[in-house]
């Protein structure tokens, strides 16, 4: 990259499966993938559809990849199998993800699921593979890159990443839920609450916690991107998936005192122009308070 | 009279984006709609998903409705789109799987452990709402509505570690029947009597059309188009739809191979063959 900031750049901004068609050819129908880079360093975070033109489009490859993962649900590691570089035997590719996820991805690219899961053969991996466990809290490094993490409420656990580089944030809440209706945070909940069943005071009290952990990661930084799957009128029916809207997002956004906000994770079936429509609805409010609020949209580098 | 309808034609993986609007991006899946109104449903990748919001406009949005699903094998082109089925999520539907499972996992646990809880928020089909029955084939031909179904184990990939048997089927109502390879490796690049057999005398093929006439690799599990043409030609196919592409082949592609194939046809000896694509949405009355 040219300069000495932070770029992320999004290859897939759709939430739960990609949703290719006419009605989103704008905005984007592939499945997460953003890439974040500052200097000579980059990072690919999430592997879902986005990341197979992600390998398509490299023309120069560098040697070494690093993949973070945010969770393994599908809709994030679907794409992974159909990275090109994978095919290379002078790539190395370093995989980050949690204790409880790595078993799952090594087994999407090395193991037995490939037989049954994947249809390529297993021989066509040529890449050398390394894998890097984190706990969630904990920072590393990846060249110029420095990562912190967070846990974010959602079902088996979503980890929300910040990145840091030449004075610049981005952070990447992907995939949460908003800190009010339930708990998932570290746990699964194998239902959701019937509309008559409060919260109680532990779960309260954690849900509190984790707000404010997450918001103290994302505090002034340049640019959030956040999940904002379900409209307002839509969220009610759903306040179990684990997902948020564009009010839970800027709500944080405000409170976090962000500069840029993008909604990312957009519903299968929202239209491009449904999309354009949130958009109008939401900037105003945004400007507000001196907040930049855009979608995220497939294609588009954002500079910091 | 049979109603086929094409809802995704893609292999691997879906692929969003201009370069797919014509033939459509989605993965795998195609309906047949007896002359009574039963459902088949062939393969479920993310072409199921849109099919699902279709159906639950009729029958299936009050729990009235019933289909069967041919699934031709496990791999995740195949089966992706069953999460997101809206009908599944509607008490009293009613839904019948017939596929082929492997040497580690039978039919039904290839479907349950794709939903496993790290995978998947639905973490299991039981949380389903609509009533589900996996029966794993026995190679038997049987009846769905007016329409016989006969199934044929086919040739995949040999590579260590590819275990998986697609299956093909063949829908017959009265004189008319279609075939529908999704996933083939022949051995040897040579037709085996059985799959001539199986498929000979269909008034169409729909067959898999993942590697083009010249760039063909062993042990992908696919096989070159031109056998594609040699097959509905050799069974005596008067019509072959291409189906399951590449996630790399743009619209202009498709448009090619389907020349390509045209003209292979006419130059070869023997029966009149007219080559197509499958494209998303598209009907055919067989």
């Amino acid at each position: 990259m040219q300069g000495d900031g932070l770029e992320i750049t999004y290859w897939g901004v759709r939430g739960s499966h990609p949703s290719p068609g006419s009605h989103t050819v704008k905005y984007g129908g592939n499945t997460p993938c953003i890439e974040v880079e500052a200097g000579h360093s980059r990072v690919i975070v999430d592997a879902g559809t986005g990341v197979f033109a992600l390998g398509n489009s490299l023309t120069k490859q560098p040697s070494h990849f690093h993949i973070l993962f945010s969770h393994v649900h599908w809709d994030h590691v679907q794409g992974l199998p159909f990275f090109a570089p994978l095919r290379d035997p002078t790539v190395q590719v370093s995989i980050y993800g949690t204790a409880r996820c790595l078993p799952l991805l090594r087994a999407l690219l090395t193991q037995e699921l490939r037989g049954i899961y994947i249809p390529t053969p297993l021989e066509q991996l040529k890449a050398q593979l390394n894998y890097h466990a984190f706990r969630i809290g904990e920072s590393f490094v990846v060249g110029e890159l420095k990562i912190d993490t967070v846990v974010l409420n959602h079902p088996y656990l979503s980890v929300g990443f910040r990145f840091q580089a030449n004075g610049r944030s981005a952070v990447f809440f992907s995939d949460t839920a908003p800190f009010t209706d339930i708990l998932f945070g570290y746990e699964y909940r194998p239902r959701p609450p019937r509309p008559d069943e409060a919260l109680d005071e532990y779960e309260k009290e954690r849900l509190a916690e984790l707000e404010q952990a997450a918001i103290d990661l994302c505090h002034q930084t340049d640019l959030l991107i956040f999940d904002g799957h379900f409209t307002p009128q839509e969220y009610p029916r759903f306040a179990h998936f684990g997902h948020s809207t564009p009010e839970h997002a800027l709500d944080i956004a405000r409170r976090a005192q962000v500069k840029q906000l993008a909604i990312f994770h957009h519903a299968p079936a929202r239209t491009d122009a449904q999309l354009d429509a949130i958009l109008a609805e939401y900037q105003p409010l945004a400007r507000q308070d001196n907040i930049e609020l855009s979608l995220a949209r497939e294609g588009v580098t954002v500079k910091l | 009279m049979m109603q086929l309808r094409f809802w995704g034609v893609r292999s691997d993986i879906a692929i969003p984006g201009r370069s797919t609007l014509k033939y459509g991006g989605n993965t795998l899946c195609a309906t047949v709609i007896d002359d009574q109104g039963n459902l088949c449903i062939l393969d479920a990748g993310t072409g199921l998903i849109p099919l699902g919001r279709e159906l639950v406009k009729q029958e299936f949005g009050s729990g009235e409705g019933q289909a069967l699903f041919l699934i031709s094998h496990g791999h995740w082109d195949h089966t992706q789109g069953i999460g997101f089925f809206t009908p599944f999520y509607i008490r009293d539907n009613r839904f019948t799987f017939v596929g082929a499972g492997s040497e580690e996992l039978a039919f039904y646990d290839t479907l349950e452990s794709q939903l496993s809880p790290a995978l998947s928020p639905l973490q299991s089909l039981n949380h389903l709402l609509a009533r589900l029955a996996f029966r794993e084939t026995d190679g038997q031909s049987f009846q769905w509505g007016t329409l016989e179904i006969q199934v044929q184990r086919l040739p995949g990939s040999a590579k260590p570690g590819m275990d998986y048997t697609p299956l093909g089927f063949r829908l017959n109502q009265g004189e008319r029947s279609l075939v529908y390879i999704a996933t083939i490796e022949y051995p040897a690049e040579e037709l085996p009597d059985d799959i001539v057999a199986f498929a000979a005398g269909a008034d169409l093929l729909i067959h898999e059309a993942y590697f083009g006439m010249y760039d063909y690799q062993p042990g992908w599990g696919h096989s070159s188009v031109s056998l594609a043409v040699k097959l509905a030609q050799k069974a005596r196919i008067p019509r072959l739809a291409l189906y399951h592409f590449n996630p790399t082949d743009t619209d202009d592609h498709i448009d090619q191979m389907v020349k390509n194939c045209q003209q292979l046809a006419n130059n070869t000896a023997g029966s009149p063959l007219e080559v197509m694509a499958a494209r998303e949405g598209q009907q055919l009355i067989i």
